[in-house]
């Protein structure tokens, strides 16, 4: 569990958002033009990466106002909170070491960190 | 045919009372409940103009002569008044709104409060909620909305941790889940003595 600054409530539990997907996808404007395969990607096709990711959230129980957030998936540490319509702020992220490494903070895999405080698993 | 009768959604639960009056719990039906819609600028014209209020800044309420306004988020507040007063509040908001964009919705029905009051009350409602309810953080003029238990509702801090009695919140909860958190906040009250109370429904209360 984590705790969120809602732009327009402060720091509220996460119980009472809902995740709305990733942040910075624009409807296409030509929607009739596009091909069926160019529509499914615009509806269901996501980054999904770890680490660094701009999504969405709803303050479902609160102001119920969607907003940005800068999220690392990795440690589920929040970089930013910024409004509708603001663009991603620059932000300082400690990213994992991928494929197999883990981030040093947060929810990672435990076992992975133990073998890189020996130094063998690291990448 | 019968004869039309309002019936709330509480009517089959009586007030409870913990021991040493600790933890009160009551319904008050039918009270005027308002959603306003409208640009904070214009909310704030309609709410001068019809109860003399300020808007409410984020997350808080302000009351005057038995009518209430809360912020509920930037261009919607919760406009409360007295029994039967719906009607005659809404227009006289929409009358002052005029032709700006606005929206004034009657949720009187769609609503139900619930009085909790006591020494215990702020207590009690921790256990049903992940709001940070301590006295320093949740006070008296403060307004949100979160989740009890398994439902959301709206919370107002009326009396403040001084007042004789203690302080005294009001739930505004959606009326199919007025008994579930009826229930809900008399089994939070049982360590001091506030009887039990199951939902008709047989829902699950939280321990
Ligand atoms: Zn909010």
């Amino acid at each position: 569990m984590f705790v969120i600054d809602c732009p327009h409530c402060g720091p509220r539990d996460q119980a009472e958002f809902a995740y709305a997907g990733e942040a910075h996808i624009a409807r296409p404007a030509n929607a009739d033009e596009l091909t069926d395969a160019e529509w499914a990607g615009y509806v269901f096709m996501r980054r999904n990466g770890k680490g660094l990711y701009a999504e969405r959230w709803w303050h479902a129980a609160g102001c119920r106002k969607f907003f940005n957030m800068l999220r690392n998936t990795a440690t589920d540490q929040i970089h930013a909170v910024y409004r509708i319509g603001e663009r991603p702020p620059e932000v300082k992220a400690d990213l994992p070491r991928t494929p197999s490494g883990e981030a040093s903070i947060g929810s990672g895999n435990d076992a992975v960190k133990l073998v890189r405080d020996t130094g063998a698993g690291d990448a | 045919m019968n004869a039309p009768v309002r019936r709330s959604p509480l009517a089959h639960r009586e007030p409870l009372e913990a021991a040493d009056q600790l933890l009160r719990l009551r319904e008050r039906p039918f009270e005027a409940k308002l959603i306003l819609r409208a640009h904070a600028g214009d909310a704030e014209l309609a709410l001068r103009a019809v109860a003399g209020l300020d808007t409410p800044g984020n997350c808080r309420f302000l009351d005057t002569d038995g009518i209430t306004a809360a912020w509920l988020s930037p261009d919607e507040f919760l406009v409360l008044g007295a029994v039967g007063k719906e009607h005659e509040l809404a227009e006289s908001l929409a009358s002052a709104l005029d032709w700006r964009h606005h929206q004034v919705a009657n949720v009187t029905d769609y609503y139900t409060t619930l009085a909790f009051a006591g020494p215990k009350a702020r207590e009690a409602l921790m256990k049903l909620t992940t709001l940070d309810m301590h006295a320093r953080s949740f006070v008296q003029g403060d307004a949100r909305g979160t989740v009890f238990g398994h439902c959301n509702a709206w919370i107002l801090q009326r009396a403040d941790d001084e007042t004789n009695g203690g302080p005294s919140f009001d739930l505004i909860v959606r009326w199919s889940h007025a008994d579930y958190l009826f229930c809900a906040l008399a089994h939070a009250g049982r360590e001091w003595g506030m009887p039990e109370a199951t939902p008709r429904g047989g829902e699950n209360l939280l321990a």
